[in-house]
């Protein structure tokens, strides 16, 4: 320790001159006011900036200048023998000399940051934001650096053959830094590539720091023998530290539903059989695993991660007999489709010869054998097994925010908007596939500016919400599916549902906390009424059993996070069956129409897609009407209470 | 129990990929000896110093110091050791007060009183940079600074290299003053012969990685002297080549009238039972100076390598 001290104090008086050259960066940055142009600016901010940037700039700068040559130089010039010679170890050498010159840098930083101080103590370091990266910058970087120059100082001067060995490690290095990291970002993991791109600038620290310290230890004052020790150490430790961080990478992503404690459910399949889900392990960090996965016998398979925001999640058939998703791709660049068949015993991901722009709509038809895709104006309806273009229309220029629903194999609606803003109107056409004629067939007026659709199963009838000016009176109507002609006007709480049987069912308000249940017919006939407790947040949901819709509330809105009470109620009854407690939601009750220009809701799911909830802890859970008890599928077993 | 043997080289060999700079060399000084180790440029001096002071690992061989490893017990060798090196490596921006502040962190048995007091008897600055010395004043710092750590063990790697005759006469002095004063053991390269041959005990000389010569230095200048004799004389070249064999004739030539020949292996026993066997005259015998017989060993090579 002496010796390290004795060593340390050498260096730093050896290098002392340096101070002037902080110093004199000290001064500059005090001139700085006077500088044609920075007169407008307070004199504080220009002294904080400059002063910061001076520092850096030399903090930085003396890290390189005394990495490279703290030791390389001395070895070339065979000057190291001084150390040597007395009775002092080489570890004590090596942290003597390097701390000395961190030291010195710290110094220099601190002398060239004086007028953030004399600007009242404004260093970036001062703020709780930046306290982060001011602490990276002025105390991480100048270290880092001055371990790398050392290292490559003491490469490049000895110049023997293991400099092939160093250029490789470079080379390499990064590259399997970044094929570890890749995945985790791809798959949004920001605390498992935190971890992993720390635990990489630790591994790479310390295997700088090990590298120089055994280097000198072992080379002594040899040159060659230095660096070949440098090399070893150095690439030896980084390679087991990349190993077994890529291991460990690997193992964070490695996840598959027996693994999984949480899942987050995308999308559910029409008939309730597959889901798409996210899945995490409380022991991955934050890493999850996008898979489709059987809620009836839990096979899955895997999906691409989702980059960015461009991908989509995953379409069905009506029948959800078919799956596709588009695959791995670049930015918003175009991706191939893929799809499988969920009845398949082993579902198999087929990769099309179809490629698609992510900015283009899918839509799939009843049984998953036409794909419609609509792109740029131009709607193509393929043969999905055969890969075989069905047809091709260009549509109008003029259409805006186009939904296409595909009630038939062999009939296309499509709803598009029309118009300015708040004038708009909502076109229904009809498109034949076989002739590929299309047939204005009704129109919708002043749809606002993004009307939400509720379409019934068949796509008889749809209900257009639209939003007033103010954007908080939200007015409904039903309407015919096919010539836009308005059937009546309604109000409700919240979204009304349509049942299979083409009834409507929604939610109303009434005194104080009572609320009432309204069933009826689209026309307003055979409408019966019940009275459900009110409460915090009473949503409807979609229709579990024939004829009988979810109900969820909060179980107490002081604390959302005992989570949600949810019942079935009978429509034709008005029975309440309690279906459990402290959910967190009912998953696919609310079938959204994926892959359209507009919020729209379809109801054409079979009631076994509502009967999924998640659970309090993350668990899928699947409600069992013969039995009424909730089946854990996937996540994490809780008990709960129905 | 003090070892009487300071420093023990035992079959050491130091390679620099397929350049073999000593091949097997073993030597012992014994306390309180001046170790003279001689050798042509390139002869692998500096590496077997490189090694006795644990800064460089022998290819193979044991080099100890103390009975301890030069290698693996480098410190405490040099906590009895001083080093002056071929080229004084003192850092340059450092004076010689900033350096005697080092030493006394560093270095036990330092003696700053005693650096000063030689510092000033060679009249070497004490707050001028190093770099700033002559290169006789760097010499001198390198000597004050080895001797001042009362070392039991000296090594002195050519210290005299790029010297002018007064600076290295005056360096032997002090070095002589030294030893007398202390007995300490020195382990001594160099090329300045004239200048070892007064104070070295035990000489050995290193050609070619290899040590031809390991003894005291008196019984080397005994066994080596040049023999002259007229070549007039009836006695056939071939009895005289054979007779002179027996003595270890190492080099031999012919001027004028006379020949010569510097032999090895020469006593009064040996020399006796030559001029029995082989009837000249031999009429002179000169003893050799140490460069002679250095000469005389090594100088049959081009580049020493």
């Amino acid at each position: 320790m002496a010796g390290t001290v004795s060593i340390l104090a050498r260096e730093f008086s050896a290098r002392r001159e340096v101070l002037l050259v902080a110093t004199a960066a000290a001064v500059i940055a005090l001139l700085m006011p006077l500088m044609p142009g920075l007169g407008g600016y307070r004199t504080d901010d220009v002294w904080t900036v400059a002063s910061n940037t001076l520092a850096l700039a030399v903090g930085w700068g003396l890290a390189v200048l005394f990495g490279a040559t703290v030791f390389g130089r001395d070895l070339s010039e065979g000057r190291l023998g001084f150390y040597f010679a007395r009775p002092v170890s080489g570890l004590a050498v090596w942290w003597g000399r390097m701390l000395g010159a961190y030291l010195l840098i710290l110094a220099s930083e601190t002398v060239a940051l004086l007028p953030s101080f004399f600007g009242g103590i404004r260093v970036i370091a001062s703020s709780t934001d930046w306290g982060w990266p001011a602490a990276v910058a002025y105390l991480v970087m100048p270290l880092v650096l001055l371990l790398l120059a050392h290292a490559v100082g003491v490469m490049v001067r000895a110049r023997t053959a293991w400099l092939v060995i160093d250029v490789i490690g470079f080379a390499v290095f990064p590259v399997v830094a970044w094929t570890s990291l890749r995945p985790l970002l791809v798959m949004s993991a920001e605390k498992a590539s935190w971890v992993v791109v720390s635990a990489f600038a630790v591994a790479l620290f310390f295997s700088l720091a090990a590298g120089g310290a055994v280097g000198l230890a072992t080379g002594r004052v040899d040159l060659s023998r230095t660096h070949r020790a440098l090399s070893l150490a150095l690439w030896g430790t980084l390679a087991l530290c990349t190993l077994c961080i890529a291991g460990y990478s690997h193992w964070l992503r490695d996840i598959g539903p027996p693994e999984f404690d949480d899942v987050d459910v995308v999308s559910v399949a029409p008939d309730g059989r597959w889901v798409e889900v996210f899945g995490y392990s409380r022991m991955r960090l934050d890493t999850r695993r996008r898979c489709l996965i059987s809620t009836v016998d839990n096979r899955w398979f895997s999906l691409p991660e989702r980059w960015d925001a461009y991908s989509m999640d995953v379409l069905y058939s009506g029948d959800g007999s078919i799956a596709l998703w588009l695959g791995k791709g670049v930015g918003d660049g175009p991706r191939t489709v893929w799809w499988a068949n969920l009845q398949d015993q082993n579902p198999l991901p087929r990769q099309t010869s179809l490629v698609v722009p992510t900015s283009s709509y899918l839509t799939l038809s009843e049984d998953g054998d036409r794909l419609a895709i609509l792109d740029s104006g131009t709607l193509s309806v393929i043969d999905l097994p055969d890969e075989r273009l069905v047809t091709a229309i260009r549509l109008s220029a003029d259409l805006d925010g186009v939904t296409v629903l595909f009630p038939s194999e062999e009939i296309l609606r499509l709803f598009a908007r029309v118009g300015h803003r708040d004038e708009q109107s909502l076109l229904i056409l009809e498109v034949q596939v076989a002739t590929g004629k299309v047939v204005q067939t009704g129109t919708i007026e002043n749809v606002g500016d993004r009307p939400a659709l509720i379409v019934d199963r068949n796509v008889d009838h749809l209900i257009v919400r639209t939003r007033s000016e103010d954007g908080v009176t939200v007015r409904s109507r039903i309407c015919d599916a096919t010539d836009g002609s308005l059937i009546r006007r309604i109000s409700a709480n919240g979204l009304p549902l349509f049942l299979r049987d083409g009834r409507l069912v929604s939610l109303h308000s009434g005194d104080s906390r009572a609320m009432y249940l309204v069933v009826e017919s689209v026309t307003g006939e055979n409408r019966m009424t019940y009275p459900v407790d009110g409460g915090s947040e009473v949503i409807l949901r979609g229709e579990a059993i024939p004829n009988g819709v979810l109900l969820s509330r909060l179980e107490d809105p002081a604390d959302r996070e005992l989570g949600r009470r949810i019942d079935l109620v009978d429509v034709d009854s008005g029975e309440v069956r309690a279906i459990g407690r402290h959910l967190r939601r009912a998953v696919g009750s609310l079938p959204w129409q994926r892959g359209t220009a507009a919020f729209v809701i379809w109801y054409r799911n079979d009631p076994r897609a509502s009967r999924l909830f998640m659970g309090q802890t993350g668990a899928l859970l699947r409600w069992d009407p013969e039995s009424g008890d909730l089946v854990h599928v996937i996540g994490r077993e809780e008990a709960h209470s129905s | 129990m003090v070892d009487q043997v300071v420093v023990a080289i035992d079959d050491l060999s130091v390679r620099y990929g397929r350049l073999t700079a000593v091949d097997g060399l073993s030597l012992e000084v014994p306390r309180g000896s001046v170790y003279g180790l001689l050798g042509r440029n390139g002869s692998g001096k500096s590496s077997t110093v490189r090694c006795l002071l644990g800064q460089q690992r022998a290819t193979g061989g044991k080099v100890r110091a103390f009975g301890l490893d030069a290698w693996s017990d480098r410190r405490r060798v040099m906590e009895l050791t001083a080093v002056v090196p071929e080229s004084p490596d003192v850092p340059p921006s450092s004076t010689a007060t900033e350096i005697e502040r080092f030493m006394a962190r560093t270095t036990p048995r330092w003696n700053g009183e005693e650096f000063f007091a030689r510092l000033d008897g060679f009249a070497v600055p004490r707050r001028q940079r190093f770099d700033h010395l002559s290169k006789g004043q760097r010499r001198e710092l390198a000597l004050a600074l080895a001797l001042s750590c009362s070392p039991e063990l000296l090594v002195l790697d050519d210290p005299t290299l790029g010297l002018d005759a007064v600076a290295r006469r005056d360096l032997f002095e002090e070095l002589v003053g030294d030893l007398a004063d202390r007995g300490t053991t020195v382990f001594l390269t160099t090329h300045d012969l004239a200048g070892i041959e007064g104070i070295a005990d035990l000489i050995g000389v290193l050609h070619r990685g290899k040590l031809l010569v390991d003894e005291p230095l008196e019984a080397l200048k005994a066994r080596f002297c040049r023999l002259v004799w007229s070549q007039r004389t009836d006695v056939p070249p071939e009895r005289i080549e054979v007779g002179l064999s027996h003595l270890g004739v190492v080099a031999s030539e012919a001027v004028g009238g006379a020949a010569s020949a510097v032999v090895t292996g020469f006593s009064e026993t040996a020399f006796g039972r030559f001029r029995q066997e082989v009837p000249i005259e031999v009429t002179r015998m000169e003893p050799l100076s140490l460069e002679e017989i250095f000469v005389a060993l090594c100088g049959d090579a081009r580049g020493g390598r």
